[in-house]
């Protein structure tokens, strides 16, 4: 039997339910070069139906933020130091390993980036399917295996029936990705976090793979936590986004706002540095200098200061705080005045 | 705009088939795979040639057909009015020295057991470009400046470099020739977006400065669009497309284009809302099965009977501007 999880209601609004509501996470990797912060006093807030991105150049944290979550980071060398991570009315670094079990893979999904290296490719579609629903849904296999067919057509593959007994690798990138969100749905979750979830697909394939996510989104009720390096699929798909560079959020909002207003020097740099197909053609990009920083290695006071056109003294001083520019559009920069 | 240029790659009915076999002791082929199925396109000196398409179109077994590195099954390529079916084994060292190649992943395209100086030095020691060691030396510290290296790294290893950086090392490398054309086989894919804006505009400058040609291999629509004079659109082995690159962005004509435009998504979430998409529905045919016609027509949005007799044959519908598509 599902427990009924209570939606916790947030205190400084007093109104909002949010499903998952992270509260200054901090998850450090251990290391014999250093420390490095993976993960930096990240919070964010997703409420339910709702689609909320985390979007971020390779080594700023991102997949960090969404292993913290399910409590995935390997132990030693990564451990999460501080933070809260409240779904529903839980917080579940204070849940016990058999707690958290019954989480995960239930209330919350999982799709990866690599369905080909998610999906055990020596057992069939229909026992991966059917594996979570019987540990967590307490059902027999005859009637595991209707809802995995059920799953495979709400998902949008054709012959469900036949593809039960298929394996992986008889099965195209795009099918399997389904089949990924097929599993991450099977005990009707409240939350389904995806790690660059078409990146490794092509384009026509990503865009039936997202439509079908945003569809589910709003058909079924499901909050979808989605990280991403595509500013474009953010911009389709996403109510919320949050940029992460150098293992901190350094700029939060609604997708327009963000999108149209970017308030944060690294948001503005990288919506530059992209070509885009929207508008004319440029003679040069306009590239951003210089590499991202090594996280054992985090200059003094805001990480993007040595790669800023804009940089000032103070950013060399100290980390800048978080500036609210009006309908929860923040961003974290000495420039920035309220 | 700068004359009439000569034509540098001139390819001609393509084709690099793959033979699918049975049978262990008396193998016989009873398929092909046709990854590469006829196909024709030209690149004039100083240009480049986007070629699109997504993955198992055959827009890399075309390049590695023109680096030699596949004999095709059928076809011919000039390059600079030679026809690469008659080169013989001498010949391909001279032809190496003019045609190199770029690949795309800066982590397994570098030797990580060779110092960066050796990897650059390699080609040049092969072709016996240069007498003395300091001659040697000298052109490699000036391939590192000109890719945005520091001559200081030419002592260490590709592991102590991040994918930017070697990136540059590899085109350091590719360059070391003084080649005429340079085949990009996804050059850019596996780098960061920031990272792939600094190696886009050195693609750039180094073709002003160095009078490059590229084949620019990609299935990234936009960096396409930047770096290209002209782009070819490949699905399932066939060019359904080709246009100049301001033509074949703004007046898609074959449906296969407009879909693959119409997929990608630009980062304007209010553009976005408006736009209609075209979603394709299923997935691309195995190529172990034998298509008649036209083998977009599975997929194909204004599909009718009549493709499945369509022999995918380029038509220009307008100047410059190539279709393969009965519908056009």
């Amino acid at each position: 039997m599902r427990e009924k999880t209570l939606l916790m209601t947030d205190k400084p609004d007093g109104n909002a339910e949010y499903v998952l509501s992270v509260r200054n996470l901090c998850t450090y990797y251990y290391k014999i070069s250093g420390i490095v912060k993976a993960v930096d006093h990240v919070s964010f807030d997703i409420k339910p139906g709702e689609m909320v991105a985390i979007v971020g150049e390779s080594g700023c944290g991102k997949t960090a933020v969404a292993l913290s979550i399910l409590d995935l980071i390997p132990n030693p060398p990564g451990k999460i130091t501080d933070g809260e991570i409240l779904f529903g009315s839980r917080n579940l670094r204070t849940l016990s390993a058999e707690a958290l079990r019954q989480i995960r893979g239930k209330d919350i999904g999982m799709v990866f980036q690599e369905p080909m290296a998610s999906l055990n490719p020596v057992l069939t579609i229909g026992r991966q399917l059917s594996e979570g629903i019987i540990e967590h849904l307490h059902v027999t296999r005859t009637q595991a295996t209707t809802r995995a067919c059920e799953l495979l057509r709400k998902v949008g593959i054709a012959n469900p029936e036949s593809r039960l007994n298929q394996y992986p690798f008889q099965l195209s990138g795009g099918m399997r990705q389904r089949v990924m969100i097929a599993i991450a749905l099977s005990c009707d979750p409240k939350l389904i976090i995806a790690d660059e979830p078409t990146t490794a697909l092509d384009v026509t394939v990503q865009a039936q793979i997202l439509e079908l996510m945003k569809k589910l989104c709003s058909d079924l009720n499901v909050s979808f936590l989605v990280i991403t390096h595509n500013l474009g699929i953010v911009a389709r798909y996403a109510n919320h986004v949050n940029v992460m560079y150098a293992g901190r959020i350094i700029e939060k909002g609604t997708t327009n706002d963000v999108f149209c207003n970017p308030l944060h020097p690294y948001t503005k740099a990288l919506m530059e540095a992209i070509p885009r197909l929207d508008l004319p053609a440029k003679e040069r990009l306009d590239a951003i200098c210089g590499q991202p920083p090594d996280l054992c290695d985090l200059p003094k006071g805001c990480a993007f200061r040595p790669r800023c056109m804009s940089a000032q003294d103070i950013c060399a001083e100290e980390y800048p705080h978080f500036v609210d520019m009006g309908c929860k559009h923040l961003a974290s920069c000495w420039l920035l005045k309220r | 705009m700068d004359g009439k240029r000569k034509v540098l790659l001139d390819v001609q009915g393509l084709k690099m088939w793959f033979p699918v076999t049975k049978g262990v002791v008396f193998k016989r082929t009873i398929n092909n795979i046709k990854a590469v199925n006829n196909i024709s396109f030209y690149i004039d000196e100083g240009e480049t040639l986007g070629l699109v398409g997504e993955s198992g179109c055959g827009k890399t077994t075309t390049g590695r057909c023109i680096l030699r590195f596949n004999t095709p099954t059928g076809g011919n390529i000039w390059y600079d009015g030679e026809n690469l079916n008659q080169l013989q084994e001498k010949d391909l060292l001279r032809f190496r020295r003019n045609v190199q190649v770029i690949f795309q992943d800066p982590y397994s395209s570098l030797n990580p057991r060779m110092k960066v100086r050796t990897i650059i030095s390699d080609p040049m020691i092969v072709h016996k470009l240069y007498q003395t060691k300091s001659a040697l030396n000298n052109r490699v510290d000036e391939l590192l400046e000109m890719v945005g290296l520091s001559t200081s790294m030419a002592d260490r290893y590709p592991h102590q470099f991040s994918g930017g950086e070697r990136q540059r090392i590899g085109i350091a490398r590719a360059l070391s020739l003084n080649p005429k054309f340079i085949v990009c086989d996804e050059a850019v894919s596996a780098l960061d977006v920031s990272i792939q804006a600094q190696i886009v505009n050195l693609f750039s400058d180094l073709q002003k400065k160095l009078n490059l040609t590229y084949l620019f291999i990609s299935h990234d629509l936009a960096v396409v669009r930047h770096i290209s004079d002209r782009v070819a659109v490949m699905y399932l082995g066939h060019i359904v497309e080709i246009a100049g690159k301001d033509e074949i962005y703004a007046n898609p004509m074959h449906p296969y284009t407009k879909a693959l435009l119409s997929a990608v998504a630009v980062p304007d979430p209010i553009l976005e809302e408006k736009r209609t998409r075209i979603i394709l529905s299923g997935d691309a045919p195995d190529l172990r099965h034998q298509i008649r016609g036209c083998a977009f027509q599975t997929r194909c949005p204004e599909a009718t009977e009549e493709c499945s007799h369509c022999a995918m044959e380029l038509h220009e519908k307008s100047p410059g501007h190539l279709v393969a598509c009965l519908k056009v």
